[in-house]
């Protein structure tokens, strides 16, 4: 469990990358869970998000210009998830699935029901929000950007990640209440 | 505002990262974050977010987190911010991805250097081409109305092919026209296109079909067209005593702009009475062959004034016996009986001018005069169409049409009947232009 906190991931991405051999590798370890949790905030299918988080991984290192640039691949992965993530929302369809992909097994045993509903409770609020909303809060809250750097990820304003951040937290709030009474 | 915290985070939610911050996120939304932190929340979550949120975020977050990150966050913030990860805590990664990725990476690096090269090539052939078809469309419209012959592989095309039209090249027939050269379409024709012609130009220096390129840095003068020639006319002697005919056929520039000649043009066997048509073989007069009397072939084809014309003579040979019964004009003479390698060559002059059929805009008129109108040649006796050659002949003589085709293509020029001919080869000599200010001579010298 001590993989969620992206604390963690960013000391990891901020020491190491770039200098190992096997970047990918690096950096799968580093990012790719956080960054998988980032897309299933966004998204509702984890196969999808398997799909947008593997898709940001091969398009940031196929370009390796960004790749020699370690503190910012995390940004470029990040930012590639969002707009993934968006763009897949918006068609629903990614036409890149390699391969035929297992579910993530997201129940283990141990989770409780109570875990479970709060889960869903939230994603499904998540999911009410309008779509800049979701992402400023996400980006926000969840990847522990400042307001600038969301603004800086997803091309909008100060004002609007101010804006949408706070309009959202009012959206999910009331979308909790209404989706717990 | 220690009360104010405790009641915020009553469940245990972010118990320890925000003691210093508390009172103004009580001042600011707790009244209500309270109410439904502690409400709602409260009663499921806080047992198990106590349990294992503490012991694994909290760690983290007090770490490195509290000072600079939760510091600023409100206490419904920090609730949001823990039901995020609390959210996706579950959703581990499938295990292929990274050497799905791994292997993704390479095709997709390989992709984009495709998509590039891809780029690039459109870019050149775009920059070939745009010239290449600024070319032809030049070549075609200044060759005349229609221009018929620019799709023709055989005949007219103006290959460019070299920049001062020097080069030597006798017999290889380019393929199109080569981009750079628009200027200076030196009149490379492929209306004989044979290798073996090259090699016989070499040889005795003559009797190379193919024309040369252009010697001249002149002016652009345009290909004659198939509509440029016309007053198509053609004349055949009387057979000596050896069957021999001599003849031409001659072509005029009826346009009122010069004209370069493509080429040669062809001589073909259109039909034949009275014996078979594989008999009568038509080839390329050249040096040694039994059409001593006919001028070697043309090193260059001619340039047309208007009213200018050219013509092409030609020698029937009769093969010493015709093998038929049907007895030839002439049998007797035993002259030097035609090498096969002279048999290969007559196949190309008809598939030469065969090339392009497609609509050409000449006047089919030019062919009304097409048996052997004794009009025109003073220097030779008369030879009607009907009547039977200075041989005696029996009541069926064989004989055979040939015709002209100039450059451009079809439709044939003139056509001529050879009376009494039963096997034997016509043989095509250099042209030669009349009646006009040709600038461009036929470099004919005389036959050895």
């Amino acid at each position: 469990m001590t993989a969620v906190a992206p604390g963690a991931a960013d000391s990891g991405a901020g020491t190491d990358a770039g200098t190992s051999e096997d970047l990918l590798t690096e950096t799968y370890q580093a990012h790719y869970r956080s960054l998988l949790r980032l897309a299933a905030l966004l998204l509702d299918d984890l196969s999808t998000c398997e799909d947008v988080v593997q898709e940001a991984f091969i398009r940031v290192h196929a370009a390796r210009r960004r790749v020699r640039e370690p503190e910012k691949t995390l940004a470029y992965l990040r930012q590639t998830v969002v707009n993934l993530s968006r763009s897949t929302l918006r068609r629903r369809i990614l036409g890149l699935r390699l391969l035929p992909k297992p579910m993530p097994d997201m129940a283990s045993a141990e989770e409780g029901a109570y875990d479970a509903l709060e889960r869903d409770q939230l994603k499904t609020a998540l999911r009410g929000l309008q779509r800049r909303q979701r992402e400023v809060l996400v980006l926000r809250y969840f990847v522990d950007m400042t307001e600038a750097q969301v603004a800086e990820t997803l091309g909008i304003s100060l004002g609007s990640v101010k804006a949408y951040g706070s309009r959202g937290l009012a959206a999910l709030r009331t979308q909790m209440e209404a989706g717990h009474g | 505002m220690g009360d104010g915290a405790g009641t915020a985070h009553g469940g245990g939610l972010t118990p320890d990262p925000t003691p210093d911050r508390a009172p103004d996120v009580a001042s600011d939304l707790l009244p209500d974050l309270t109410v439904d932190l502690t409400a709602d929340l409260t009663p499921d979550l806080t047992a198990d977010l106590t349990a294992d949120l503490t012991a694994d975020l909290t760690a983290d977050l007090t770490a490195d987190l509290t000072a600079d990150l939760t510091a600023d966050l409100t206490a419904d913030e920090l609730a949001v911010r823990v039901l995020m990860h609390r959210a996706v805590a579950g959703i581990q990664p499938v295990p292929g991805g990274l050497p799905r990725i791994r292997t993704a990476v390479p095709r997709r690096r390989a992709a984009r250097r495709g998509a590039l090269t891809g780029a690039l090539a459109l870019v050149a052939a775009v920059a070939v081409a745009l010239p290449a078809l600024h070319t032809a469309d030049h070549l075609g419209l200044s060759g005349g109305p229609g221009s018929p012959h620019s799709d023709g592989p055989a005949t007219g095309v103006p290959a460019g092919t070299t920049a001062d039209g020097s080069g030597p090249f006798g017999a290889s027939p380019r393929p199109g026209p080569v981009p750079g050269t628009a200027g200076q379409p030196s009149g490379t024709t492929s209306s004989s296109p044979s290798p073996g012609a090259s090699s016989t130009r070499a040889d005795g220096g003559t009797a190379a079909p193919a024309a040369a390129t252009s010697s001249g840095d002149g002016p652009v003068v345009p290909l004659c067209t198939r509509g440029d020639l016309g007053q198509g006319s053609a004349q055949a002697g009387p057979a000596d005593a050896a069957g021999r005919i001599y003849g031409w056929f001659a072509v005029t520039n009826v346009s009122g702009h010069a004209c370069r000649l493509g080429g040669p043009g062809a001589v073909s066997v259109t039909g034949v009475s009275g014996t078979d048509r594989s008999r009568i073989r038509v080839t390329d007069h050249t040096a040694g062959d039994p059409a001593t009397g006919l001028p070697l072939a043309d090193t260059d084809p001619p340039l047309l004034a208007p009213q200018a014309g050219y013509r092409v003579p030609f020698a029937w040979i009769p093969d010493p016996v015709c093998p038929t019964t049907g007895q030839g004009g002439a049998t007797a003479a035993p002259t030097g009986a035609t090498g096969p390698g002279q048999v290969s060559l007559t196949t190309q002059a008809p598939a030469a001018s065969g090339a392009p059929a497609s609509g050409a805009s000449a006047a089919p008129s030019s062919n009304a005069q097409a048996s052997a109108s004794p009009s025109t040649g003073p220097t030779t006796a008369p030879t009607p169409t009907g009547s039977p050659t200075p041989n005696p002949t029996v009541s069926n003589p064989p004989s055979a049409t040939i015709a002209h085709t100039p450059a451009p293509g079809s439709p044939s020029a003139a056509a001529v009947l050879l009376p009494g001919a039963c096997a034997g080869t016509v043989y095509r000599g250099g042209l030669q232009t009349v009646d006009g200010p040709a600038s461009q001579p036929s470099g004919t010298p005389s036959p050895g």
